[in-house]
């Protein structure tokens, strides 16, 4: 090592010692660094960790896909075929499912989790559903399942460890129409990744860095005093500028490293959580949590680089001398040209993105635009406060004082409110992508308000339908059941909406509408919902679905008699027939067999109770009410409410930071204060002058970060097709955080206050 | 005696005020000069500037022939570190740090390894009687004992000028005496000048010649032994 080497790894050394060193000053200071930083990192790391979460999410969801894949009704030798179809059940507001599965061989393919496939009657849960099942808000879904249990899923066939999943046998009977399959499973190469996505994680991987500068430039601040009269006396016996510099970067190094360690334990800690806690009921494995190396690398490097480099930029206008250090010297006002260049480059960048104008989105290019604007936000927000406070002219004494204190030292609380508008900014954009990613509430826009009370359900025939219908219409919450089918046409060519063709014998059709006189050969038309009658000259050709595969013509004859639209009906169909049996003619069309049930008062119970009548394997469908969430759906909605949880919590480590600068600011002017006091200005003054002194950044940084926020999203979804949604909820509940954090920081400076403005406070020595 | 540091024509304002005017002194090498005069007299600026701590408006020092004011920020660092010695009222140790540590500082800031650094600084704990709380820090030992460590690590580094600034001001008469003892005893081991900074004649007494600041200005007073 060389000497000059040598002399530099002394100074880091030194700072770290001095970081580590000292009383309870160093030791709070190295705690908040520690605390920040490691929650910057385990976040990071998180965020870094979004790709192996997504890919294991998919690779898992993907692998259990039975004959998804291109060749997989091809007959494998030595594998007997398995036929399978999706079912899905919804209990307590929770929508989860399953495959109804019938395996035609004793080598059927192997299902990813499933020691033994299930037979008819036989059911293989997931350790959450049997956990579910078996617990007290479990027994209304019990009569659910009342299949055998033979079998627990594994770990490889579950996205995660809360899923709610299963595999259930059935006779070969319950599955028409479905194909064999030879294999289970999607090859991985087909997995694909939504863009917006991978934008959100870069984008949500650059405002999690913000914290981190956030904390470093907080602490900056915290025993600052002392810390000034460490580094004039290390100048007195000789440090030069440039070692005490290097001083101030070890001591900042100290406290990354520690907090890289932290975040690494806390991410692990967190990460092994996650298998026993469902964190708003994201469900995931803890293994699936890996960060991607390069970008774990990249955090490694990155944050003590960060750490250093705030500590420095604080040092800019500091000037360290052996008789003391000065700092804030009267500077010139604050330019705002070179302050708007990012934000209007990364502008710039976005509405060159905008879906109108670039023929294909570059995501990096959306990125750097977001990255730009949100680097931007803290550079304008401190020229900001500046003019509002040197607008500042009249105002009651407590305004005068804040708005002068924050003229002369304002610098370090507008840091740390930059540093928090950005993240919060971030966070709105965040939000807003999210939502606007998740698909569920991508769709909501059509769910229509009416019919909220009408369902239905499938079985396999007729009779089966019948008797259903008649035993719901015995059950409590049930206003009427129905029982119905429905044929599948080929529309004639010119309509312009489609046309249902419901087939039932007279007793049915009469539940269906009221109708006057029926008879066995009757057809009669019911109109679309806005009352318009579809146009169906007598001839019409339908082209009727048979089984299996066939096809069947059916003309419509010559009397068709109008009638009322079913009130049962979907209010989303158009106009439709209904034929009695005999009027079909010759041939076996392939009908649907449809339950229809008007509900009565909203209960849930009683809801489950019908589907518990229905059965596992035939979900009951709403016309008119928001589907919930699956499982693996619910994820988004936790990601959000995890990003509005992160960005409360990184307020609240801000918050904090605006509570050190004022503990400092009212430590560094006890004089001051007790000077004020003594002349008469009354606690109340003062007081008040505090809670403007942080209201005031706070509210400027909100608003700003609200509108940047906004913009922000408005713009990045801009370059997306997907129509935009905010999240107003966690937006009104950040900024109810930002106020409470400035009440907070006030309300717990109040008592320093008050010592400072005992006579004590005029004494020098 | 060869003269080691010579100020000439010094002059120093801090806004309005007039700390220094046209102040002239020299120091040479192994003598004791002390610095007297009424407080506000510009005494401390005075040594400030002889230091190189303070740039004067006017007027120059030179150490050895070389213009302090000449030189760069990084060279009168080292002129600090390596030849110059400071002991101060009070403030100047690090509270962070051991009193060895303290100690051992300027030696480690001159590019000397720690356990080495560390050996010379018990040394002249030991020389100062402050050795027994060498793992104290500052704060945990009385005012005396701190200066006494403040002295240790003036002299840690064998300068060859010891800047001492009311080093008893904050001390009872019975510790500022031994404070005092002992760092002339030290002093007078090594070779080093001394300028005292005081306004009490008794600490005066001490020093082979006074001068006396009066309004910014100097008078230079050879003491007969």
């Amino acid at each position: 090592m060389t000497d000059a080497l040598r002399r530099w790894f002394g100074d880091l050394s030194l700072g770290v010692r001095l970081a580590a060193a000292g009383g309870r000053g160093s030791a709070v200071r190295l705690a908040w660094i520690t605390i920040g930083i490691g929650l910057g990192v385990a976040a990071l790391l998180t965020a870094a960790s979004a790709g192996s979460v997504l890919d294991s999410h998919e690779q898992r969801t993907r692998a259990r896909i039975i004959g998804a894949a291109p060749d997989a009704d091809r007959p494998v030798p030595g594998v007997s075929p398995l036929y399978s179809s999706a079912v899905f059940t919804e209990f307590a507001g929770r929508r989860f499912g399953g495959e109804m599965l019938f395996a035609d061989g004793a080598t059927p393919p192997k299902v990813p989790g499933v020691e033994v496939l299930p037979k008819p009657g036989e059911i293989v849960l997931s350790p959450a559903l049997r956990d579910l099942l078996a617990s007290p808000e479990g027994t209304l879904l019990l009569p659910r399942f009342p299949q055998r249990v033979t079998g627990i899923l594994g770990d490889e066939g579950l996205s995660g460890p809360w899923e709610l999943h299963f595999y259930v046998g059935v006779e070969r009977a319950e599955l028409p129409g479905t194909s064999p399959a030879y294999s289970v499973g999607v090859p991985p190469e087909r997995l694909y990744f939504d863009p917006l996505l991978s934008s959100l994680v870069v984008i949500a991987s650059v405002v999690l860095l913000i914290p981190v500068v956030v904390f470093v430039a907080g602490t900056a601040r915290l025993s600052a005093s002392a810390r000034d009269r460490r580094l004039a006396a290390l100048r007195l016996i000789g440090a030069d500028a440039g070692q005490v510099r290097r001083i101030v970067a070890g001591e900042s190094l100290a406290g990354a490293l520690v907090g890289l360690v932290a975040g690494v334990v806390f991410f692990v800690v967190g990460r092994d959580l996650v298998d026993s806690v469902s964190l708003f009921g994201m469900s995931i494995y803890g293994k699936d949590i890996r960060p991607s190396p390069a970008l774990a690398l990249l955090v490694f490097l990155v944050v003590p680089v960060i750490a250093v480099g705030t500590a420095l930029v604080a040092l800019r206008r500091t000037l360290i001398e052996p008789l003391g250090v000065s700092r804030g010297a009267r500077r010139a006002p604050r330019r705002l040209w070179w302050r708007l260049l990012p934000i209007l480059a990364g502008v710039a960048l976005l509405a060159g993105q905008h879906r109108g104008m670039a023929s294909q989105p570059q995501t990096a290019l959306v990125v750097i635009g977001v990255v730009l604007v949100l680097v931007g936000l803290p550079m304008v927000l401190p020229w900001l406060l500046e003019r509002c406070v040197r607008r500042s002219r009249g105002g009651p004494l407590s305004w005068q004082l804040a708005m002068r204190r924050m003229g002369a030292h304002g610098g370090a609380s507008w840091r740390i409110v930059g540093g928090f508008a950005a993240l919060l900014a971030g966070g709105i954009a965040v939000q807003a992508l999210l939502l606007t990613s998740d698909s569920i509430h991508r769709d909501e826009s059509w769910t229509p308000t009416a019919d909220r009370d009408l369902a239905w359900t499938t079985t396999a025939d007729s009779e089966s339908a019948r008797r259903l219908a008649e035993r719901l219409r015995t059950m409590p919450g049930v206003r009427r059941a129905v029982s119905y089918d429905v044929v599948h046409a080929q529309q004639p060519p010119h309509l312009n909406g489609p046309v249902e063709l419901i087939v039932a014998p007279c007793p049915a059709l009469r539940e269906l509408t009221p109708i006057q006189n029926c008879a066995e050969g009757d057809v009669f038309s019911f109109p679309e919902p806005n009352g318009e009658i579809a146009d169906l000259p007598p001839g019409t050709e339908f082209v009727l679905s048979t089984a299996p595969e066939g096809r069947l013509s059916w003309r419509q004859p010559e009397r068709v008699r109008p009638i009322a639209r079913p009130a049962f009906h979907a209010p989303w169909s158009g106009a439709g027939l209904l034929i009695t049996p005999a009027a079909v003619g010759q041939g076996v069309p392939q009908l649907q067999h449809l339950v229809a049930v008007r509900l009565g008062e909203d209960d849930p119970l009683a809801l489950e109770a019908i589907r518990n009548e229905i059965g596992l394997t035939r979900p009951l469908s709403f016309s008119a009410r928001a589907t919930p969430v699956s499982d693996s759906e619910r994820t988004y909605t936790a990601i959000r409410r995890l990003v509005t949880v992160g960005s409360v919590a990184a307020l609240a480590v801000a918050a904090g930071g605006l509570l050190v600068v004022a503990f400092e600011h009212v430590r560094h002017r006890r004089r001051q204060f007790a000077v004020l006091s003594a002349t008469g200005v009354p606690y109340s003054t003062l007081a008040w002058s505090v809670l403007w002194q942080n209201a005031v950044p706070v509210v400027l940084g909100t608003g700003a970060a609200l509108a940047c926020g906004l913009g922000l999203a408005t713009l990045v979804l801009n370059t997306t097709p997907t129509p935009q949604r905010y999240d107003w909820e966690a937006i009104g509940l950040t900024g109810a955080a930002a106020v409470l954090a400035v009440l907070l920081a006030t309300v717990m400076t109040l008592p320093q206050l008050r010592r400072a403005m005992r006579s004590e406070g005029l004494r020098t020595e | 005696m060869t003269e080691l540091l010579v100020a000439k024509g010094l002059a120093k304002a801090f806004g309005p005020t007039n700390a220094l005017v046209d102040a002239s002194m020299s120091v040479r090498a192994g003598e004791l000069v002390a610095v007297m005069g009424p407080s506000g007299s510009g005494k401390s600026t005075l040594l400030h500037c002889l230091a190189g701590i303070l740039k004067p408006d006017a007027g120059s020092v030179t150490y050895r022939d070389a213009e302090l004011s000449a030189m760069p920020d990084s060279e009168r660092s080292a002129l600090r570190r390596n030849d110059f010695g400071f002991v101060f009222q009070f403030g100047q140790l690090v509270p962070e740090l051991t009193f060895l540590e303290n100690v051992a500082l300027p030696l480690r800031l001159g590019g000397m390894r720690r356990a080495e650094a560390e050996r010379s600084a018990k040394v002249w704990m030991d020389l100062l009687e402050v050795g027994d709380i060498a793992s104290k820090r500052p704060g945990e030992a009385s005012g005396g004992q701190g200066q006494r460590v403040a002295v240790a690590r003036a002299l840690a580094t064998e300068p060859k000028v010891l800047f001492a600034d009311e080093p008893t001001g904050a001390l009872d008469s019975l510790n500022g005496e031994r404070v005092l003892r002992l760092l002339f005893d030290a002093a007078r081991q090594t070779g080093a000048a001394v300028v005292l900074v005081t306004h009490e004649p008794r600490v005066a007494a001490y020093a082979d010649r006074e001068v006396v600041v009066r309004d910014g200005r100097t008078q230079d007073v050879e003491l007969v032994a």
